[in-house]
């Protein structure tokens, strides 16, 4: 690699490994994957009456599937680190603790974003929907929950490194904290699919964009006094 | 806590002898209100209870936004360094304030979402409606109920303190973000909550509310500070267990960190 800024390049260069490990082993992006098709298999079975009405709970489903399965990912993301103490090691590099928080927000948000790859189409096809409205702001709204949903998720994740019970304490307070943004991603996903007005969409998108600023900003100041200073 | 000792029983007396006089105010001397009846006497403790509870939060977000920031000793003389040296001093303390302010919002948060429903069910026919006011008081109350599973079952010492001050300081920045999210959110809905909840016109209905508001708050500081100083005898005591441990091995009596001892 030839980036010049040190940062960026320590930024990168994490990034790639766990890139690099994650596609040798795939069990991350496998399991998240099944699981969202899992997710939305059993919500189909719970609420499918009939066409036009269980489309209503499709953004619903397709979100409560990107969050639950995300949260897989999350949990793995400082696993590696904390076999053989290596976050120690890392902390006591020259890093800065803020490089490696968006080297492993940065990784969760491909593989989500991968695993939601797989996962529009197979909503699309189990609810019956004809078309994509607008596509190029559900992208957006993906995008931007996806980014969101990551940077508070990561932040928790290392703040849980060491804890007991942590496949449990994650969700337990990822959820109530990341609400306000999944009502966002709700709701516009159901505008889009709903064709409704733009304006009202474009407010949503406007919402999650400010949420997720909030969110990477506050996470990066939380990290460093997190785990800066173990 | 003896310092305080004279200040804190003048204070309970005086709690006692409010909470007699708000009681007369609300059951007794104030006017029933004409369509909500019985009910209405609700008012007089939810709205400070709801108010007590977003204080007790702010304390534990205060608290641990300050454990957070000032986490070891400065050299220097200058204003920042002092502060920062104050409250490093002060770690243990200002935890337990946290963990005090956290249980004492949450508590006053379960009196808001049962008296809430209480209203609500005489006011406009059903217990809960998705409102943002009520979306958003239920959001906290888990966050925090979060705060305190993470407290109690993360791993020990230092570093369960650290991520526990993080999210309390997380949890209260989310709030204006739940706050604008379900107010948007909450447009299809009736917006069933004027503003300020009542808007009271008699002269002793007021009068009754701003008794039971002091009441309750003078409630609320001897509450935390009961609280604060039950969790810092137990850091003491901790400590005194764990020294008492080293004693009986033999070794030299060190001061030790905080560390739990192993039971």
């Amino acid at each position: 690699m030839t980036v010049k800024n040190p940062y960026l390049r320590v930024t990168l260069a994490m990034f790639h490994k766990d890139f690099m490990v994650e596609m040798r082993s795939r069990e991350v992006l496998l399991t998240m994957t099944f699981f969202a098709i899992l997710v939305v298999v059993v919500f189909t079975f719970a609420f499918y009456v009939h066409g036009d009405v269980s489309r209503q709970y499709l953004p619903g489903v397709f979100w409560v599937a990107i969050i639950f399965s995300g949260t897989i990912s999350l949990l793995r993301t400082f696993e590696r680190e904390r076999e053989n103490d290596c976050i120690r090691a890392l902390l006591l590099s020259p890093t800065p603790p803020s490089a490696i928080y968006i080297s492993k927000t940065l990784a969760n948000i491909v593989f989500t974003l991968v695993m939601e790859a797989c996962l529009v189409p197979i909503v699309v096809v189990f609810f019956n929907v004809g078309s994509l409205p607008d596509p190029a702001r559900f992208l957006a709204i993906l995008f931007l929950g996806t980014i969101g949903f990551c940077a508070v998720g990561t932040l928790f994740s290392a703040m849980l490194i060491n804890a007991r019970m942590k496949a449990v304490l994650l969700p337990l307070i990822f959820y109530p904290v990341i609400a306000p943004l999944l009502i966002t991603c709700v709701k516009a996903t159901f505008s889009i699919f709903a064709g409704g007005d733009v304006d009202q969409i474009n407010r949503w998108l406007t919402m999650a964009l400010a949420f997720d600023m909030l969110f990477i900003v506050l996470g990066l100041w939380v990290f460093g006094h997190l785990v800066g200073e173990g | 806590m003896k310092r305080f000792r004279y200040a804190y029983e003048f204070f309970v007396v005086l709690m006692l002898l409010l909470f007699a006089h708000a009681f007369y105010w609300i059951f007794l001397h104030s006017p029933m209100e004409a369509q909500m009846g019985i009910v209405q006497k609700i008012f007089y403790f939810h709205v400070p209870s709801a108010i007590s509870m977003f204080l007790g939060l702010s304390v534990c977000a205060g608290s641990s936004v300050i454990y957070l920031v000032f986490s070891r000793r400065k050299k220097g003389r200058g204003l920042w360094a002092g502060i920062n040296n104050f409250f490093v001093e002060r770690r243990d303390n200002v935890d337990a304030l946290a963990r005090s302010g956290a249980e004492l919002g949450l508590i006053y948060a379960s009196i808001v979402l049962v008296t809430g429903p209480l209203w609500g069910r005489k006011a406009w026919g059903t217990y809960w409606e998705w409102d943002p006011r009520l979306t958003l008081t239920l959001l906290v109350f888990l966050i925090y109920v979060a705060y305190l599973f993470l407290r109690a079952f993360a791993a020990e010492s230092e570093s369960r303190k650290r991520i526990a001050a993080g999210l309390g300081a997380l949890g209260f920045a989310d709030v204006p973000l739940i706050h604008y999210a379900v107010q948007m959110w909450g447009g299809t809905h009736p917006n069933v909550m004027g503003k300020g909840g009542g808007g009271i016109k008699d002269p002793t209905m007021q009068a009754a509310f701003m008794i039971s508001m002091a009441t309750m708050y003078i409630m609320f500081g001897l509450l935390l500070y009961t609280r604060y100083s039950i969790e810092r005898q137990q850091v003491e005591l901790d400590r005194a267990y764990a020294r008492l441990i080293d004693y009986e091995l033999g070794e030299p009596p060190v001061v030790a960190a905080s560390a739990k001892p192993s039971q």
